[in-house]
């Protein structure tokens, strides 16, 4: 038997998806924030080459986009899950309908902060590359929020925890203290961070040529995160059924 | 409904990647070709390095004004923009950062970045190029070399 049931999530990803397309208003915010903060950043590096600190800016957002998008999809229908569980719902095929409905939104909210960002400037490096490192760090964001959801108890908490989970993002960054090498508890920290490997990923896509070892591993760190933070949010929302119980 | 998404995405990414690296926004920001003033001024632009690209002086003066033609010596003129004789230049990428044009609508001035190695050291440099342009009688662009070269 497979650990995910297919027909289960199959079944929860297209309600879910539905849920999101009859919400007009939150589809319009979910086309909206890319292209609002991608309007910000390309007003300041406008007329100008772009910078390391764009592409840490662009790496950053994409990881706050997934968090923002995922912290409250689990906590806000926790009355509904409790209710299904009593009715065999799965939690691995219940999580799996979220991270894959929010997978396919963020991969359309990675293209458009892109194409926003490419109205004011050009970016170096392949587009299809850099819209898959931005891809990757929406994802492991998303994975971070839905760690948090399942966490918490009410969306508001949610909201609360999310800048607790990305401020680290940008003080535990080489962009902070460039000068300084972040070693002991702080290079621990700093490896620990999605911004860290996002960036270092983007730092490849746009270098010429890239050192595509460290891509790959860039890339296969956020994916593992990913899924560790998936399977971490599962594991969270089965304790604290039996805490419950 | 997952299934139309996923394909609508699809069908976005690959258009999206044919615009971006194939199309007109392969080397300019989508901004400059929305407004077709910017987008001609652009296109100009990176006209003109490419005739210097190919070494075709000649046509390369030919975006000055008519009674400038004559005059310009483009060959000097970007030995002292790139601090080395044309001959020795080998200019690879040109790529439009901005368009813009002043509020009378009749001077404009487009940045442009390239990759050039030198044939003789085999340094690669990225220079930004300013060219500044000004509108004609009959609302054609001309460039104006002198202050461009600077």
């Amino acid at each position: 038997m497979s650990l995910v049931d297919r027909h289960q999530a199959a079944v929860l990803s297209d309600r879910y998806m539905e849920v999101f397309f009859g919400d007009l208003k939150g589809l319009g915010f979910l086309v909206l924030q890319p292209l609002a903060v991608a309007a910000c950043a390309g007003l300041v590096w406008q007329g100008t080459r772009p910078t390391p600190t764009l592409y840490f800016v662009l790496t950053f957002a994409t990881i706050f986009f997934g968090c923002v998008n995922a912290c409250r999809e689990i906590v806000k229908e926790r009355p509904i899950f409790k209710r299904e569980r009593l009715v065999n719902l799965q939690i691995p095929a219940y999580v799996a309908s979220k991270i894959w409905v929010l997978a396919l939104l963020g991969l359309g909210q990675a293209g458009l902060f892109y194409a926003g960002v490419r109205y004011f400037l050009v970016l170096d490096g392949s587009p299809v590359l850099m819209v898959l490192v931005l891809y990757a760090g929406l994802l492991a964001g998303t994975a971070l929020g839905l760690l948090i959801s399942a966490v918490v108890g009410s969306d508001v908490v949610a909201l609360a925890l999310v800048p607790v989970f990305l401020i680290p993002q940008l003080l535990f960054s080489k962009l902070i203290m460039p000068q300084r090498s972040l070693d002991g508890l702080v290079g621990v920290l700093e490896n620990m961070t999605l911004a860290k490997w996002s960036y270092q990923a983007m730092e490849q896509v746009v270098a010429s040529p890239p050192d595509w070892a460290i891509l790959a591993k860039a890339l296969a760190t956020l994916v593992a995160a990913s899924i560790g933070l998936v399977v971490a949010a599962g594991l969270v929302l089965r304790a604290k059924e039996l805490i419950d119980d | 409904m997952i299934k139309l998404v996923l394909i609508l995405l699809l069908a976005v990414g690959g258009a999206g990647y044919w615009f971006f690296t194939f199309g007109p926004a392969a080397h300019s920001p989508i901004g400059v070709l929305l407004d077709p003033e910017t987008r001609k001024l652009g296109e100009l632009a990176r006209s003109f390095l490419e005739d210097v690209k190919f070494k075709d002086f000649k046509a390369a003066a030919q975006y000055s004004t008519p009674e400038d033609r004559d005059k310009a010596d483009i060959p000097k003129l970007i030995e002292r923009l790139f601090q080395v004789k044309p001959e020795l230049l080998q200019i690879d990428n040109i790529e439009l950062v901005a368009a813009d044009v002043d509020s009378t609508g009749k001077r404009a001035r487009t940045k442009l970045k390239t990759d050039v190695k030198l044939l003789n050291s085999n340094e690669l440099k990225h220079p930004e190029i300013l060219l500044y342009w000004k509108k004609g009688e009959h609302g054609q662009w001309f460039m104006d070399l002198a202050s461009s070269l600077q």
